[in-house]
């Protein structure tokens, strides 16, 4: 690793690589027409916790998860036209 | 509340949980004095649950439809990031998710019995620390 680097991969930083993090998370997740997309919300919004290894100055492993479930709030619309029958 | 009218249209209380934990192999490339620009390529054990009530159903029928289904999702990710101190960085970036391997089919089978995802996208900002 190069020893002036100043990055996230700096093998003069934490512990030659090892990092962390937290990310506030905007998702736009849609459901096909007909097939949930005028029932369910697309959008929500959450936490997402991260930690990462770099084996090298520019490759390495990540593992994320959310801390709890993102639960949207329930919400209250009017559809015409319902799911189809699979 | 509003109620069912006489236009066949009928009112939905829905609500959808998802959690995507992940693992992904992870590329990074600086760039100016304290930028850096990384890849994710990886898997996602992708967890949806969604649901719905009817509130006033035109007919008489069960009122409540639940879908939950566990998948193995593709998923990459584009950041870029910028140092702020010698162990800080923020970071914004934007995650797809093949999503559209999800069909779940309603546990209690009736009214509706079949939801479909297309592609998800998600934007974020987030801090990392080493």
């Amino acid at each position: 690793m190069a020893a002036n680097s100043r990055y996230i991969n700096d093998s003069a930083n934490f512990n030659a690589s090892f990092y962390l993090g937290v990310d506030a998370i905007y998702s736009n997740m849609k459901f096909r027409t007909n097939y949930g997309s005028n029932i369910f919300a697309k959008a929500t919004a959450g936490i997402n916790g991260f930690v990462g290894y770099m084996f090298t100055d520019s490759f390495g492993w990540k593992w994320g998860t959310k801390p709890k479930r993102n639960e949207k709030k329930p919400r209250l619309l009017m559809v015409e036209n319902m799911l189809q029958d699979g | 509340m509003a109620s069912a009218t006489g236009n066949g249209s009928v009112t939905f209380i829905s609500k959808v949980q998802q959690q995507h934990p992940y693992l992904g192999i992870t590329s990074n490339a600086n760039f100016g004095d304290e930028g850096f620009l990384s890849t994710l390529v990886g898997v996602s054990l992708s967890h949806i649950h969604a649901q719905y009530d009817m509130v006033q159903p035109k007919f008489v029928m069960n009122q409540y439809s639940t879908f939950s289904k566990t998948k193995l999702v593709i998923m990459a990710r584009l950041a870029i990031g910028y140092k702020l101190a010698d162990h800080i960085a923020i970071r914004t970036f934007v995650t797809w998710r093949d999503t559209p391997v999800f069909k779940i089919n309603s546990k209690e089978n009736v009214i509706g019995k079949l939801i479909k995802l297309d592609n998800s996208f998600n934007i974020g900002l987030g801090l990392l620390l080493w």
